[in-house]
């Protein structure tokens, strides 16, 4: 039962010439007679051109090649060929006669290949003959040439971008195809060559929508991307606005105006275009498809056209692709963060898919931390901060310090938990680690800025730690906390302040700027215990080999002792130093991120890659709806092509159903033990 | 739309082998990419897309080597990562492994691979089972059949060539399950599902047209048969081959389809329902610092006595700076694999019921590495024949085969297990 596979042929590195090949020897047996010979010699070629030689100087042997009846020596001059043609213009043009002959071959396998190389010939001068060949193919009777033409399309609009024009003729001709072999192609090249041409699409609108299933799975994915964009401009919003309310409050899509013009309609109900409709029924199948990029395609199309009420079925295909690999898993996961945030409903169900595996990517396990703290509410807060506890204890330190942050994010969203949340972050503080010490550091930090009531006892606690901490930005955090707090700690700041006196010359820079910063704030709140101190510090700082030190320390200076040169800011150096400051946002870095059209690298990366095409919002009033309306005669020919094939069908299901009684029993099999 | 050249590197990130389809980013970029690999991996900030300056280098590594596509535009990056691993798919079904030295050794092959998989950048036929009718290992056999074309690119049936004769037609069927448990340290079940293949070999002749039976709830409740003592399983997603009618099993739930000639993965599902670890597994792992490690395993297997196990293979992970192995195990043996960092115990046949027990003792180097190792998971491997987990029963058209299953248990931190059965009818 092995024979699927074919058998592994003799190594080819007897074929790969050594390093004093003479090229004399090829261009020999590339002139003999025998085609093996010929063969043997080509594939040493492409061998050469594989791992990057040079192998251009046999350029005129190769190319008399071309009109080899042999089809194996064929196809490797034709790589020949793409390669080189760009560098030897001229010679390349002794072969163009024969593609042109070969263009007219009866084979179809021949016509395609020879419009496929001659296309991708990338030669200014021969233009107008590619522009020829396109068109003629186009219109050839095989699929598969049609097919071949339409990548030519974007071929020679990247080669002469002038042609536009005309390509955008042969486009309107390839799109009214009705092979599905075409239909992925002629998108493709009609995304490449003129996305804004929307009006191309209608006549074709619903065939592709009905073609669709049977397209080939990369055909699909760029004709659902540009069936998106179309739908946004043709339809109208099918989002209601109570629908809005899970968008937390603020719906991006709808600026102010169309909200107007939406209590406008609510007079009239919405219903929805027939075609907008048929767009979303025939893609929901598409969910199913075993090729990755599918399924993120009909999800971001069902994102971003569907009512609300039916995106919650994408989710569940979303959570599967979690199963595949790592790099998909990576796009999948970011295109759910940014989706969580608009809508925490669909994915709650599926929060344990979520859980961070041991043997997960750092990557992955930070998407997947970023998407638990969108979806924790009361409601699973508590399930998810025992979950965040074992993570804490990891061995790799950057998801550990992550997890601390989505703690910290988690008790500042959901108001119920921040005080379990910063005595838990408290508790971490005497964890043997010392990133982890740090990082809790750093976070208890920003929550007690934000409620800065009562906590005494925890900066009495952190500052303790003062003692044994080392890592610099905790240490720095710990010193503003004080700092910031001094008269809530009377007792303690000042000794602290003594402490780092001492211990000042062999800090970090960070921390030296927190030591003056503390030093300067108890100047002003408690000078009479810390007046000397304080000044024993700034003369430090005065003569500190870091300039960035040396300037606070003068500034400071200047500000805090008053003296006759000082100006009229020191009068409000308290307020300065001690001014009530904001605290700080913990947010989500996938906040903006809903912009972009999901699953596109702009997406991904966050920034406007070339050649991003954007969505446009829904219009206000939709257009023409009849524009999609083919012509009748059409329709019906097309009907009957349809029962025809429907028919033999069922013919052959019945000639199937002949074969054995069991066919039909689906499902009920007597015969099977469990 | 998509990449615009894909480059395979060896392990230093030096090019094997490169085809520029589209000739807008310039070939020598592919230079900035392995430093700045190296310079994220540093900094722990490794992402499958990587930016230098205008160009996105999108990459997967694959044994050793890697596979970079490098794009200008806004690509679709998932469509980029599919094709990345197909066109990994069919280069293993072509070389059997896909490494650097079957790279090297096939040159010319993989560059009319890489000729035929894309075209200007958009993936074009990349079922391997076509390409294989045109790109064939040797390339002196198509001599003799130079105005044969392959048909099968042309067809609507793109995975099928016509004409296909067999004296004798088979098809086989293997359903291979796998569990993934999430147990807590304390031994409760968190999570647990089953991810399911149903894997296809077909020998027939022509173009037959199967369908597929499974004992499916909503497909029962559908045709009302949900009320009859017939078991049934809830599959929760899932996704088919290309060949089958997906507009047929949304309508009807009626799996339907043309096959592929040969081996091919039909479906997979997933069900998450309450499992019960057919063999459970708990360890202890002592580990005395710069000098030994010593582990204890217990399996337990908790199936119907009068059902066996067979080849049960239970992995243990061990430090990678371990050595001398020595083992006891009260049945079976085990080996120790050092280049997985593993100790397998095989055990033959495993009856329902019983309990086994395994010790094993390594030596640690007195000089200790620096890195804390994380606990990978300990993996058991097995098959009961004529059982699945789910309950998953299959028919095919007047053939029918039955096939068995599999689980597996883990002991603490988010586990997967892995177990995989395959039974010929």
């Amino acid at each position: 039962r092995g024979r699927s596979r074919l058998p592994v042929g003799s190594p080819m590195q007897d074929l790969i010439p050594g390093p004093q090949d003479h090229s004399l020897n090829l261009k020999q047996m590339l002139e003999s007679n025998k085609d093996s010979a010929k063969l043997d010699a080509m594939k040493r070629i492409v061998g050469m051109i594989a791992k990057g030689k040079n192998a251009s100087e046999l350029f005129p042997a190769v190319v008399k090649n071309v009109a080899s009846k042999n089809i194996e020596i064929k196809k490797l001059v034709y790589v020949y060929l793409v390669r080189y043609a760009e560098e030897q213009q001229d010679l390349a043009l002794l072969s163009i006669s024969t593609f042109q002959r070969a263009l007219k071959d009866p084979n179809q396998l021949i016509r395609a290949s020879a419009l496929r190389v001659l296309s991708s010939i990338r030669v200014p001068i021969i233009v107008p003959i590619m522009m020829l060949a396109i068109k003629e193919a186009s219109a050839d009777l095989s699929p598969y040439v049609r097919k071949n033409a339409a990548h030519a399309i974007q071929k020679l609009y990247s080669l002469d971008p002038e042609q536009k024009e005309m390509l955008i003729e042969v486009i309107e001709k390839l799109l009214k195809d009705k092979s599905t072999l075409v239909a992925g192609s002629v998108v493709m090249a009609f995304e490449e060559v003129c996305p804004d041409r929307i009006d191309l699409i209608h006549k074709n609108y619903r065939k592709l929508c009905n073609l669709l299933v049977d397209v080939e799975e990369w055909g699909q994915v760029v004709i659902i991307h540009m069936l998106t964009r179309y739908a946004r401009t043709q339809f109208v919003s099918p989002w209601k606005e109570d629908d809005g309310l899970e968008d937390n409050e603020k719906n991006f899509y709808e600026s102010d105006d169309e909200q107007k013009e939406k209590t406008d309609q609510k007079k009239k109900p919405y219903a929805m275009d027939p075609d907008h409709r048929l767009l979303i029924r025939n893609t929901k199948p598409l969910l199913q498809s075993r090729n990755a990029a599918v399924v993120m395609a009909v999800a971001q199309l069902y994102w971003h056209i569907s009512p609300k009420s039916e995106v919650g079925i994408i989710s569940k295909s979303l959570v599967r692709l979690l199963r595949s690999n790592r790099e998909v898993q990576y796009i999948v996961l970011q295109n759910i963060a940014t989706m969580s945030i608009q809508r925490k409903g669909m994915f709650e169900p599926y929060l344990k898919s979520f859980y961070v595996r041991s043997t997960d990517p750092t990557m992955i396990k930070i998407l997947k931390l970023e998407i638990l703290t969108n979806l924790a509410n009361e409601a699973n807060i508590s399930t998810l901060l025992r979950e965040f506890q074992t993570y804490v204890k990891s061995q790799d330190k950057q998801f550990a310090a992550a997890t601390i942050q989505t703690i910290g994010r988690c008790a500042t969203n959901i108001s119920e938990v921040t005080d379990t949340c910063l005595s838990g972050l408290v508790c971490l503080l005497s964890n043997r680690d010392e990133i982890v010490v740090a990082e809790s550091v750093v976070v208890i930090k920003k929550l007690l800025q934000m409620q800065p009531a009562q906590h005494g006892e925890i900066i009495k606690h952190m500052a303790k730690l003062l003692d044994s901490i080392t890592v610099p930005v905790a240490r720095a955090s710990i010193l503003w906390l004080i700092g910031e707090n001094c008269e809530r700690v009377p007792k303690i700041a000042p000794d602290v302040l003594r402490k780092m006196a001492k211990s000042f010359t062999n800090e970090d820079d960070l921390v030296k700027l927190q030591i003056l910063n503390l030093g300067a704030k108890l100047y002003l709140t408690n000078s009479k215990q810390t007046k000397l101190l304080t000044q024993y510090i700034l003369n430090l700082g005065k003569y500190d080999q870091n300039y960035d030190i040396r300037d606070r320390t003068r500034f400071i200076r200047q500000l805090i002792v008053p003296n006759e040169k000082s100006g009229a800011l020191s009068k409000y150096a308290k307020k300065i130093f001690l001014a009530q400051k904001p605290a700080p946002l913990l947010e989500s870095p996938f906040k903006d991120r809903d912009h972009f059209q999901l699953g596109t690298l702009s997406h991904t990366l966050n920034t406007k890659a070339i050649g991003y095409l954007e969505l446009s919002n829904w219009p206000e009033v939709a257009p023409d709806p009849s524009v999609r309306n083919v012509e009748v005669i059409e329709l019906i020919n097309q009907c009957t092509k349809y029962s025809n094939t429907l028919l033999s069908r069922n013919q052959k299901c019945l000639q199937w159903g002949r074969l054995g009684p069991h066919c039909s029993v689906v499902g009920h099999l007597p015969w099977l033990r469990s | 739309m998509s990449a615009s050249a894909v480059f395979i590197l060896d392990v230093k990130g030096k090019p094997l082998i490169s085809r520029n389809y589209k000739g807008d980013v310039a070939m020598s970029e592919i230079e900035h990419f392995m430093p700045l690999l190296m310079q994220r991996e540093e900094e722990g900030a490794l992402a499958p897309l990587l930016s230098h300056g205008r160009v996105h280098f999108l990459w997967i590594k694959h044994s050793n080597l890697y596979l970079v596509a490098t794009t200008l535009k806004n690509a679709n990056a998932s469509l980029v990562y599919s094709f990345l691993y197909k066109t990994v798919e069919v280069f293993s079904e072509y070389f059997k492994e896909l490494e650097e030295e079957s790279i090297r050794d096939n040159f010319v092959i993989v560059y009319e691979l890489l000729d035929e998989l894309m075209d200007f950048g958009f993936p074009q036929t990349t079922d391997s089972k076509i390409l294989q009718e045109y790109i064939t290992q040797q390339g002196n056999k198509l001599v003799t059949g130079k105005s044969r074309v392959p048909p099968t690119v042309t067809n609507a049936v793109s995975w099928r060539s016509e004409g296909l004769k067999y004296k004798k037609n088979e098809v086989f069927i293997d359903v291979i399950e796998s569990v993934n448990l999430l147990v807590n340290a304390n031994g409760s079940v968190l999570l647990s599902e089953i991810v399911g293949t149903i894997k296809l070999k077909v020998f027939l002749s022509g173009m037959p047209e199967l369908r597929l039976g499974l004992n499916d709830r909503v497909l029962f409740e559908l045709t009302g048969l949900s009320g009859s003592k017939n078991k049934s399983v809830e599959l929760e997603d899932v996704k088919f081959h290309q060949c089958v009618r997906l507009s047929r099993f949304d309508n009807d739930r009626t799996i339907s389809f043309i096959p592929p000639d040969g081996d091919f993965e039909l479906m997979s599902y997933r069900l998450s329902t309450q499992v019960k670890p057919l063999i459970w597994i708990e360890s202890v792992i002592e580990k005395f610092s710069h000098s030994r490690v010593e582990i204890m395993v217990k399996a337990k297997g908790q199936f119907k006595k009068q059902s066996v196990a067979n080849g049960v293979e239970i992995s243990v992970p061990v430090p990678s700076d371990a050595d001398s192995p020595r083992f006891k195990t009260s049945v079976g043996s085990a080996k120790y694999v050092p280049e997985k960092n593993v100790v397998i115990w095989s055990i033959k046949s495993f009856p329902g019921g019983k309990e086994y027990l395994m010790r094993a003792h390594f030596g640690l180097p007195s000089v200790e590495k620096e890195e804390v190792e994380g606990r990978p998971p300990i993996g058991v491997k097995f098959e009961i024949p004529y059982f699945t987990v789910s309950g998953i029963q299959v028919s095919v058209a007047s053939r029918c085969l039955l096939s068995l299953a599999s689980v597996a248990f883990p002991f603490s931190c988010p586990l997967a297990w892995v177990t995989s059965a395959s039974w010929p009818g």
